[in-house]
């Protein structure tokens, strides 16, 4: 759970989060509406040139994120190359078919390059630049504090709960598979207790510095790269500009 | 399982955005709310949704011993209740695009509408509803959980027929198609969360009823034992 969020933070795009989101929405547009061939595939390989090159995503760290989503991409791209039809006299038909196979083709590519560029996001620009960011865009106030004390919280969390599961393991706890349910049950229940515990410690930690019921941080003020910027720009016309001179 | 990024035509991925909005809208307003009103509400919110993260990045035991996630959505949402756990699960699932990896931004409409409203609410109306029937606790949750996981896998199956009709025999064999996909992995999964859900209120109901008048999910201290 933490590789992206630490590659975020250590990758050498770091301090051009504005640039970055700009870049990758952008390439996630384009993958969105070009058609796959050769619109995705440039994104695709866009994206992987900058990772790679530009803010140093180590190649085995980019590929391992960019697979995540492969189970989902096979199962239900199964659904789509066979196409199914029901009839009275000769019962249920499952075919291959022609056209599925094409519609297959394209959503697999199409959701690859998007995946790619989106990860080109999350890889490369942490969540609190992120936020900063909706805030600037007046993004409702209390979705905004949400996500920051889930943000918060989540870690502390998951690291109480894999503490538990240890605990609960190293007492063979997970035995067999009524014994996981029984444990993994209490796990939870525990990990809701502290959880709420932990609310109310944070709250009166607060209140005896003057809460006032608002949280507020501090943000750097980042310089927008210009030739970032620019280069940015000039990496969305060429994808179009292919796309275009091809078709 | 979450619609991955990309997978939906960019028309009907902003379709279920569209569709998501109101209710994303009208839960974010009522957790300004319960933020606005209560200090303490705020951070136990807070802390309801990191909770609510954990629990779905959890991987469920299983008999296969494939990694099973459940979506913690029909805990949440008999705990919290439907219209707070919409707000929330759409930060979960924002969550997971980030740190994880699972679904993506332009999908996030449609998934937030298949587990975050259609989920929560099922779970909502039928724990409401088998509790006001007069069944026991544990029973009123394991259905509301396992019932709010299969109209989610149904929802996300819709999702997909819409948005690629069957080449011969249209929506209805698509629908069928992904339906049936999704109930060979599914339903064993949802039934393992309705258990695991139920086991987990049984253990609130025996170490922390407080916890569990305070949310409203039982009503006396003299209520029957699940």
């Amino acid at each position: 759970m933490r590789l992206i969020d630490t590659w975020a933070n250590i990758n050498n795009w770091r301090h051009h989060p504005i640039e970055v989101i700009y870049l990758s929405m952008g390439l996630l547009l384009l993958a969105m509406i070009l058609p796959p061939m050769p619109g995705a595939a440039l994104v695709l390989l866009t994206v992987t040139l900058c990772a790679l090159f530009g803010a140093r995503i180590p190649p085995f760290i980019f590929f391992r994120v960019l697979l995540l989503p492969l189970t989902f991409l096979l199962v239900g791209s199964l659904a789509l190359v066979f196409s199914v039809s029901f009839d009275q006299s000769t019962g249920l038909e499952i075919a291959f078919s022609d056209q599925g196979m094409q519609t297959a083709k394209t959503v697999i590519l199409r959701s690859i390059s998007a995946v790619s560029a989106l990860i080109l996001l999350t890889l490369t620009v942490p969540l609190t630049e992120i936020i900063t960011l909706m805030r600037r865009v007046r993004v409702p106030n209390a979705l905004i504090e949400l996500i920051e004390l889930m943000y918060r919280f989540l870690f502390i969390f998951d690291e109480i709960f894999a503490s538990l599961l240890k605990a609960q393991s190293v007492r063979l706890g997970y035995r067999n598979l009524w014994l996981s349910y029984r444990s993994l049950s209490s796990a939870v229940a525990v990990l809701f207790f502290r959880a709420m515990d932990r609310a109310r410690r944070l709250e009166s930690g607060l209140e005896s510095r003057g809460y006032s019921g608002e949280l507020r941080v501090l943000n750097v003020r980042r310089k927008i790269s210009s030739r970032f910027f620019i280069f940015a720009v000039l990496v969305h016309f060429i994808i179009l500009g292919i796309t275009f001179i091809t078709i | 399982m979450h619609i991955m990024e990309g997978y939906l035509p960019a028309s009907h991925a902003s379709g279920w955005w569209l569709a998501t909005s109101p209710f994303l809208a009208w839960g974010i307003r009522s957790a300004g709310k319960i933020m606005k009103g209560n200090k303490e509400a705020k951070l136990l919110l807070g802390a309801s949704g990191g909770f609510a993260f954990v629990l779905s990045a959890l991987k469920l035991p299983s008999v296969t011993g494939s990694s099973a996630h459940p979506t913690g959505i029909g805990l949440g949402s008999v705990l919290f209740g439907p219209q707070v756990m919409c707000t929330i699960g759409f930060v979960v699932l924002l969550f997971q695009v980030m740190f994880l990896g699972h679904g993506g931004i332009t999908t996030l409409g449609a998934n937030t509408f298949s587990m975050a409203i259609v989920g929560a609410w099922v779970a909502w109306g039928v724990f409401r509803s088998l509790k006001a029937l007069g069944l026991s606790l544990a029973v009123s949750v394991f259905f509301a959980a396992t019932l709010a996981d299969l109209a989610t896998y149904i929802t996300t199956a819709l999702q997909l027929a819409l948005a690629f009709p069957d080449p011969v025999s249209g929506l209805s064999g698509a629908l069928a198609k992904f339906m049936g996909i999704f109930a060979l992995t599914q339903v064993p999964l949802a039934i393992s969360e309705g258990l695991l859900t139920t086991l987990v209120v049984n253990v609130f109901h025996s170490h922390g009823r407080e916890a569990l008048l305070n949310l409203g999910v039982i009503s006396k201290v003299g209520e029957s034992k699940p």
